[in-house]
């Protein structure tokens, strides 16, 4: 990066001198210092140190001050879109979708971590004596991260993760749905479609008509299936789009065409999706838009397994007979 | 689709020994501007069911009607018989229990031709002679196999529990409305949900032998 103007560590230190207890000249030379210790630009250092003052003097660390026993009874997790203040303490559950390449040498982890509906950066700096203040987070894994601090710069927020901080893997993706349920029906616009192919158009049209376009030659196939799960309390509207749809029938899009085109019938894929998909339960999973589950992972449940069982067999042979039990002593009073 | 379609309700899973008393039905207030208002029967567990699945065993199709077409089939779950009534309106599984019906003109299934099926439908009232039954107006009858039927069993089980736990502690969705309508035995279906949660059969249950910690 070309930097239009390079700052003295002077200036910099006079932008937020106010903020600590050090004098310019005391931080110019802190500055200096860290700069060279870490052979980092001194833009860089100078933002270190204002993070490091304003968090730990000003904001005095996490307000649940007990550092052990942070499990999920008190981690509540922050939506990273309602992250929009700097020097703040968050929990947050989230996917590592970037590691990048570390900028400088006192720098553990930088990359980029997806929650449900936006991205966050975080960044992991070494602490005095040079080691990570927390264990290092895996592409691609999710977690339950308490206590980051925020950070802002240009307009972008970012965390960090710091001694304070607390990491748990978890499996459960915080950018993916699930439902899970009988397949009960689908809705029509399933199968085999076509799409209108006006540049920037991807509607599906009917009978060669486009809502928007009229009439239209010559569409572009596509696959996809919008799926009621039912899971016995909320029917979930869920989508397969065409590698998903691909995926769960067995066909390909062009094998597809290809049957349609030899039995000259566009519903061959929605008798598949009957043979196939309706009446079996299901686990579906991906990111939402709008009123629909995109599925990216789909997988069919066939019978009951064993843990299933004794988990049932544990509540009926616990839970009424005791309970039965306090009903019967009925009031005593004379 | 228009935008004001009434939203899907969900399938209840709920055994026909539970089913076949739901005979009391009502409108919800909030549907009633409607074209089509949905019916709700009120299931003795307190909660309202406009849509139900069950799982059985089809074992009889019959012809009841020729204008519109109706035929009657039975299904023995679990705990006991469903009956359901298909016709033109329900042109799928009508035409599923056709290919179903035996072809040498006979209404009974036996044990060659026996299916197991998942009905996905509505519960309707059929009048008889002089008593009305729950029946079903099938919109899907699917074709399935035991597998799925065991697992439908376990989160019939799961839900019924759910359902009878929330009426026992007098918060089930339609709790008072229940208690007046009906003389209902909770306690018979809680032990026969039961003997049907420990009649399956786990690894660790069929050679139950100790396990010594070596």
């Amino acid at each position: 990066m070309a930097s239009t103007e390079t700052k003295t560590a002077l200036e910099l230190a006079n932008e937020f001198v106010e903020q600590v207890d050090y004098t310019a000249s005391e931080l110019e030379a802190e500055i200096k210092e860290k700069a060279k210790k870490f052979r980092i630009p001194e833009e860089e250092a100078a933002r270190l140190i204002r993070n490091s003052n304003e968090v730990e003097t000003e904001i005095s660390g996490p307000e649940n001050e007990s550092e052990t026993n942070q499990t999920s009874t008190n981690f509540s997790p922050t939506p990273i879109k309602e992250i929009n203040q700097a020097s703040e303490w968050h929990d947050i559950h989230v996917k590592v979708i970037y590691l990048w390449e570390r900028s400088h040498d006192s720098m553990v982890q930088v990359g980029l971590l997806g929650g449900m509906e936006e991205n966050i950066k975080f960044v992991t700096w070494e602490d005095e004596n040079g080691n990570s203040p927390v264990q290092k987070l895996e592409k691609g894994e999710s977690y339950l991260i308490s206590n980051v601090v925020t950070d802002e710069y240009n307009g972008q927020y970012s965390v960090e993760l710091r001694s304070q901080t607390t990491i748990e893997k978890t499996d459960e993706d915080p950018t993916h749905k699930e439902a899970e349920g009988i397949f009960v029906d689908y809705q029509s616009g399933s199968g085999l479609i076509k799409r209108c192919s006006e540049d920037g158009c991807t509607r599906v049209i009917n009978n060669s008509r486009c809502v928007e376009h009229g009439e239209i030659e010559n569409g572009e196939f596509d696959l996809r299936i919008k799926a009621i799960i039912d899971d016995g309390e909320t029917p979930h509207n869920v989508i397969y789009q065409q590698e998903a749809t691909e995926e769960v029938l067995g066909v390909t899009l062009e094998e597809a065409k290809q049957a349609a085109m030899d039995e000259l019938d566009l519903t061959i894929v929605e008798d598949m999706i009957d043979d196939r998909l309706v009446g079996s339960f299901v686990n579906v999973k991906g990111p939402v838009y709008g009123d629909y589950l995109s599925v990216e992972k789909h997988t069919e449940l066939e019978g009951v397994d064993d843990k299933e069982i004794e988990a049932l067999q544990n509540r009926v042979n616990t839970g009424p007979e005791s309970s039965g039990e306090v009903q019967n002593t009925e009031s005593t009073e004379a | 689709m228009s935008n004001n379609a009434p939203t899907r309700n969900e399938a209840v899973r709920v055994f026909a020994s539970e089913l076949n008393e739901a005979k009391v039905t009502y409108q919800r207030e909030e549907d009633l501007d409607q074209q089509n208002t949905p019916n709700y029967h009120l299931l003795p567990t307190g909660k309202g069911a406009n849509r139900i699945v069950i799982m059985g065993a089809l074992t009889t199709v019959t012809k009841v009607k020729d204008d519109p077409k109706t035929l009657r089939s039975r299904v023995v779950g679990p705990t006991g018989e469903s009956f359901l009534y298909a016709s033109t309106y329900n042109p799928d599984a009508l035409s599923t229990l056709e290919d179903l019906k035996p072809d040498d003109g006979s209404n009974e299934l036996n044990a060659e031709n026996v299916q197991t099926v998942m009905v996905i439908g509505k519960p309707t009232i059929i009048e008889g002679n002089n008593e009305q039954y729950v029946a079903i107006n099938p919109e899907k009858v699917i074709i399935s196999d035991g597998e799925t039927q065991d697992r439908w069993i376990c989160k019939t089980i799961e839900d019924t529990l759910d359902r009878l736990d929330a009426y026992e502690n007098e918060n089930a969705p339609r709790q008072e409305y229940a208690e007046a309508k009906y003389n209902f035995n909770h306690y018979e279906l809680r032990q026969k949900v039961g003997e049907m949660t420990n009649s399956f059969e786990t690894n660790s249950s069929s050679n139950a032998q100790p396990t010594t910690g070596d």
